[in-house]
Parts: C-alpha cells; sequence; structure tokens
C-alpha cells in the first residue's frame, strides 16, 4: 500500500493566516499540515519530526522566519533534511529579504495575499521538483559571514553592496572544472535511473534515493569522461553525502514507522549498501579498473534494490504522486 | 469620507478566491477568525500608537494588512499598508495623519462585518 504522508510545517504568528495555509495544504492529497504560531514551536517541529516542505512567514518575534530557514539549511534540525523545499510567504518583498532568501536557496518567494488554487500549484510544483541544495555545511558558513559582517563593516548600505560581490563571482565566475562537469553530466545522466512514478512509498525515502542515482551517476560520468582529478573527487564526495543521507532519512523514517515488512526488505539493501559506500569513499580514483568494479557493484545494487516490492510504481498518481 | 474611487470595505467575493470555497462553512469561520484576532490586533496598535512604539506600530500593522488581504477587507487594508509603510520609514508625520483615521475606519469594518455574518445566519 503506498499511502504515506508528506508533512508540510506551515508557519505564520497570525492565526488566521496559519490556519489558512493548514487548511489549503490538508486539501492536498497525500499532505498532512503541520502549523506552528510561532519560530520557537516551528524549530521544535523540525527538530522532531521529517518534516518535507517548509511554508514560513518572514516577520515573526524570534526566531524569525529567516533565522528558521538558516538554520534548517545549515542542517541544525535534528529529524529534518537540509535540503527540503522552503516557500517563504510574506506579506512584503523587501530587497533584504529576497536576498538572504536567495543566499539560502528559498524554492520560492509568495507574496500575501495568495489565493489556496495558487497555493496549491506552488506546493505540488515543489514537491514535484528538486532544487539542487548545496551541503549543509556551506550555509553554515553563509551563516558564519552574515554573523561577523555587521562588526566588520557596520555601514548598511555598503555591507549590502560588499554582500552581492562577494555572491557574484560563485555564481558567474565557473571554473573549467565545473563547466567540463556539467557538460559531461547533460551529455550522460543515466548511469542509475530512478524510474517514472516509482515511489517506496515515502516521500523522502524517493527524493533521497532519487539524489543518489543522480550524484553516483554524475560521479560516473566524469569519471569515465576522464575529466580532471578535482571534478572526479568532487562528484565522489558528493555521491557520498547522497549515501550517508540515505542512510540517516532511512534510519529516522523507520523509527517512526509500522510497515514492518517494507523495512525489513529496505535494511537488507541498506546493509549491502554500506560496504560500497564505504568503499566509495575510500577507494583511490587512480586505480581505473577498482573504480569501475565498484561502480558495477553499486550499478547491481541499484538494480536489485529499484525493484518489487521494494519500489512500486504509482499508477495512481494524482497531484503530488503520492494517494 | 468613503466616495466612489474607494475599493470596497468588505469584498466576500475575494475571500471566497482566497480559500476557494463558497460555502458558509468556510466563509463564516474566516470572517469570524478575522474578527476575533484582528480586533486584538487593533487593541494592540492604538497602544502601541499612544505608547509610540513606532516597530511595534509596524509589526501589526503589517499583520493586520495581511488578514485584511486574505478576506478581502480591500480599505482597511490600504489603510495598514501606509501605516506599515509609515512606521518602517518613521515618517512621523504621515504616522500623525493616518493613526486618527484607524479606530472609525475599524469601526466601519466591524459593522460591515456584522451586516455580513447576519446575512450568512451567523447569529
Amino acid at each position: 500500500m503506498l499511502i504515506r504522508n508528506i508533512k508540510v510545517l506551515v508557519v505564520d504568528d497570525v492565526n488566521l493566516m496559519c490556519d489558512f495555509l493548514y487548511g489549503v495544504t490538508n486539501k492536498i492529497i497525500g499532505c498532512q499540515a503541520l502549523k506552528a504560531p510561532d519560530g520557537k514551536t516551528a524549530s521544535d517541529f523540525l527538530q522532531n519530526e521529517a518534516i518535507d516542505l517548509l511554508i514560513t512567514d518572514i516577520e515573526m518575534k524570534a526566531p524569525s522566519g529567516l533565522e528558521l530557514v538558516q538554520r534548517l539549511r545549515a542542517g541544525m534540525f535534528g529529524s529534518t533534511s537540509h535540503d527540503i523545499p522552503i516557500i517563504i510567504f510574506s506579506g512584503n518583498a523587501y530587497r533584504e529579504f529576497i536576498e538572504q532568501s536567495i543566499a539560502f536557496d528559498v524554492n520560492d518567494f509568495l507574496v500575501k495575499p495568495i489565493t489556496s488554487a495558487q497555493l496549491t500549484k506552488k506546493i505540488q510544483y515543489h514537491l514535484q521538483h528538486d532544487k539542487v541544495i548545496a551541503p549543509a555545511a556551506h550555509y553554515m558558513d553563509l551563516m558564519a559571514n552574515l554573523a561577523i559582517a555587521p562588526d566588520t563593516e557596520p555601514e548598511p548600505d555598503r555591507r549590502l553592496r560588499v554582500a552581492i560581490v562577494r555572491e557574484l563571482p560563485e555564481t558567474k565566475a565557473k571554473s573549467a572544472e565545473q563547466i567540463e562537469v556539467e557538460d559531461t553530466k547533460s551529455a550522460q545522466k543515466d548511469f542509475l535511473i530512478w524510474p517514472e512514478n516509482a515511489t517506496t512509498g515515502y516521500f523522502q525515502l524517493d527524493r533521497r534515493m532519487r539524489n543518489f542515482a543522480f550524484l553516483l551517476s554524475c560521479f560516473h560520468n566524469v569519471f569515465v569522461g576522464n575529466c580532471k582529478p578535482i571534478a572526479i573527487e568532487s562528484e565522489r564526495k558528493r555521491a557520498c553525502e547522497a549515501s550517508d543521507y540515505l542512510f540517516h532519512i532511512a534510519k529516522n523514517i523507520k523509527n517512526k514507522d509500522q510497515r514492518l515488512d517494507f523495512w525489513l526488505l529496505y535494511q537488507q539493501r541498506l546493509e549491502k549498501l554500506k560496504p560500497l559506500a564505504l568503499e566509495l569513499s575510500n577507494v583511490n580514483i587512480k586505480h581505473h579498473s577498482q573504480v569501475l568494479l565498484l561502480l558495477k557493484r553499486l550499478a547491481y545494487w541499484w538494480t536489485q534494490s529499484c525493484s518489487r516490492p521494494i519500489i512500486e510504481l504509482n499508477e495512481n498518481k494524482q497531484d503530488t504522486g503520492y494517494d | 469620507m468613503i466616495n466612489s474611487a474607494d475599493p470596497p470595505i468588505l469584498d466576500i467575493s475575494i475571500l471566497i478566491e482566497m480559500y476557494g470555497d463558497s460555502h458558509a462553512d468556510t466563509i463564516i469561520p474566516a470572517l469570524v477568525g478575522f474578527r476575533d484576532e484582528a480586533t486584538d490586533y487593533t487593541e494592540q496598535l492604538q497602544q502601541a500608537a499612544q505608547q509610540q512604539d513606532v516597530a511595534e506600530i509596524a509589526r501589526l500593522s503589517h499583520s493586520l494588512k495581511g488578514m485584511c488581504g486574505l478576506v478581502g477587507a480591500c480599505q482597511f487594508m490600504l489603510l495598514c499598508q501606509k501605516i506599515e509603510d509609515a512606521a518602517r520609514q518613521w515618517n512621523q508625520q504621515r504616522l500623525t495623519d493616518y493613526l486618527p483615521t484607524f479606530e472609525p475606519a475599524w469601526r466601519v469594518l466591524l459593522a460591515e462585518l456584522k451586516s455580513n455574518l447576519r446575512q450568512l445566519g451567523h447569529a
């Protein structure tokens, strides 16, 4: 049975607005809304529940919506992944808020008021489209920089300009290695494939599996494409992080779930993945044949894992894809 | 004074569009919820105005503006927007102009809410 809930946390200190968000979200098939009237309650939810999507107001008493976003992206909440979709829902579109939201890779920035139909579409869109989110450490550094900035540069306007200049080179000036990696990625993406409409029955687990497949494919592609070692190492690191996340999320969900048959099988698959993941993190990329052999074993693991009864094709795909 | 160019005091069609539902079961709780919560916010805002707490005025008018937008309280929303802008800009002159109109505008909206709720069969 593929009935799983996608947990959507809605945060707004105005009860009327919070109830509105809660009502709209709960009407979306597959979604279970949780509501928090303040940042503190929201933090507790993020800490103790595996939230799949966050919708938050910005202007609240501390912690504000932006603080929540920063902490979430920096991976400071135990049960919630740092890379879940985040939708900011605010009455004001101030430049400062938008810039910070962009810096912390917020998925969307909605300005109130918004109709239930528009909001529903946005939620469905972000549940179905992954955005590439940097590792948590990146946002942790960003938070540290933001905390330091006021002391070093006291004038607000100047600080803003410096912040923009600091961000631009990272996005615009891609290194040759990055371009090489991206070209290779676009040319070959299908080393591992997550079947269309496939689901384990768990939204977060599907995301992790899909992400793992994608990043391992990236590693495979840069490796067989003979890219520079720095690019291969970078992709290897990301693939290892993806497997770590897969273990982490699986453990979180398993602890709170009663689908024993599924978890028995899935746990067996994870046990088989463990040594492969360890080898992936340690293998010497100069040893071409070893890496190729490891990739073959990983592909075999993937084939074995992406089959019934661990995954099912979601034939009744509607709205979020989870019924 | 309200002239013909003014937006409606309360436009229920906006509320219906926002909630995507025209049933009384949706509209009445939304209007009652708005009335109760906004009453609380307006009282706090008046208190903040007396204490000349501009940051609090900005925060409260911002929240009120959002609530008004959700239920279609157009005129009051515009006033809250003006107060919020003035407070954020620390524009004392404009605050002095707008704040005295706040309480009368709220009373007009309350009367309109009462009338609409009565029409919808809410006691």
